[in-house]
């Protein structure tokens, strides 16, 4: 027996104790109450909701990455050259968004809170074809789904932005320049941009939240490399 | 011995995570809440706190999901959320050893050489090849959630799996 097949066996011994050992709980059709919060809590994990909050993440990268590429290509001949490095899909609103497909960026440092519980986290995951990282995190102090999106700068990359209806300030995050996106239609909706030219990363963080709150986490940010 | 026929879970393969999620949430969730109150009889808001991080934690490995033999996703998510439970309850009184939190485990009623060895194993073994080899957690949530350290996690694993693989090979059962 190899060290995979025990580990195997381990697992369906361990799976048939509990079945044992809970076969009341198995056969049992009762269902024990549960409260509106705990529905409340679960409807966040359930797909509608993740769904409508990737829903206003992607209309937002679309337009990023259209805007982004479209500066690029105007301002820089040998990016025309090398556009064969990008391709470009139609999102399900229609716009059409210009992807990286060139190297990724597994080397991209880890950024994130240090004090953020695992079990706050809904996923971390690399997206555009590896060229950023995306976490996506339940903010319990302000019961709110945040994502923090980041990637490494391209010396060829400018960055545009769309600031239609929304109210639009600049700002500084821990010395760095960004912009802070706020929903002027009484909802509760900001996106905070910034870049740290030291690092070479640019940063997204969004979430139905004040700005001030967003401008507060992403103060906490920190390498968790370093 | 679980809710549905296998055949029906079989569908839960060919759905996308969230699809997945959904699927087992409806099925299983009344499940993991009687597991739960096996810890909590009569505290029901830890009882959801329990069940609520037993999602959590299943909804970030969903690719255990995946990887099992259709018939042993409720085993799955009962394994997770009894670790949760037992998480829970060291969190409210740390100073209590691992074996105060756990129910009677019976004598193997099935017969096996390595289920029979497994109910022979120290608790602190056992608990944490549940969650490594069963629950699909990291060291590091393991160490988490046990309150020990990652290098303390990966110690036991390795004489865990020595212990058992000691017995399987004593019975001949390794060969």
């Amino acid at each position: 027996m190899n060290d995979q097949e025990l580990d195997l066996r381990i697992r369906d011994a361990l799976l048939d104790a509990a079945a044992e050992e809970f076969a009341g709980e198995l056969r049992s059709e009762n269902v024990l109450p549960v409260s509106e919060t705990y529905r409340q809590n679960m409807r966040m994990l359930l797909p509608k909701a993740h769904r409508k909050q990737r829903r206003w993440q992607v209309c937002t990268w679309a337009a990023v990455l259209i805007l982004l590429f479209g500066a690029v290509l105007s301002a820089s001949p040998s990016v025309r050259a090398a556009v064969k490095n990008w391709f470009a899909a139609m999102s399900d609103n229609g716009n059409l968004v210009y992807s990286f497909a060139g190297e990724g960026a597994d080397d991209l440092p880890r950024y994130g809170w240090p004090d953020l519980p695992e079990d706050s986290i809904r996923s971390d995951e690399m997206i555009h074809l590896g060229m950023s990282r995306e976490i996506v995190f339940c903010d319990a102090e302000n019961q709110a789904e945040m994502t923090l999106t980041y990637g490494s700068m391209r010396e060829e990359i400018a960055l545009t932005l769309n600031t239609s209806e929304l109210e639009s300030t600049a700002v500084e995050v821990n010395g760095c320049p960004g912009t802070l996106l706020e929903r002027q239609d009484g909802e509760n909706g900001s996106w905070l941009f910034w870049m740290d030219d030291g690092a070479g990363i640019r940063f997204i963080l969004e979430g139905a939240v004040p700005g001030e709150i967003l401008l507060e986490r992403a103060e906490q940010i920190v390498n968790l490399e370093t | 011995m679980v809710e549905r026929p296998a055949r029906e879970v079989g569908k839960l393969r060919r759905k996308d995570d969230h699809s997945l999620f959904q699927e087992l949430y409806c099925r299983y969730n009344p499940l993991l809440f009687r597991v739960a109150a096996r810890y909590f009889p009569d505290a029901p808001q830890e009882r959801e706190d329990a069940v609520q991080n037993a999602w959590l934690k299943a909804f970030r490995h969903l690719e255990k999901a995946r990887e099992l033999p259709e018939d042993k996703v409720p085993l799955w998510l009962i394994c997770i959320t009894k670790n949760e439970a037992i998480s829970l309850l060291r969190r409210q009184q740390p100073h209590l050893p691992l074996e105060e939190w756990l129910p009677a485990t019976s004598p193997a009623a099935s017969s096996g050489s390595v289920r029979e060895a497994i109910d022979a194993l120290p608790e602190i073994y056992r608990a944490v090849l549940e969650l490594k080899f069963v629950a699909g957690y990291t060291n590091r949530e393991i160490a988490r959630m046990l309150g020990i350290s990652e290098s303390a996690v990966g110690t036991r694993i390795l004489r865990g799996r020595a212990i058992l693989k000691g017995k399987l090979d004593a019975e001949g059962v390794s060969e």
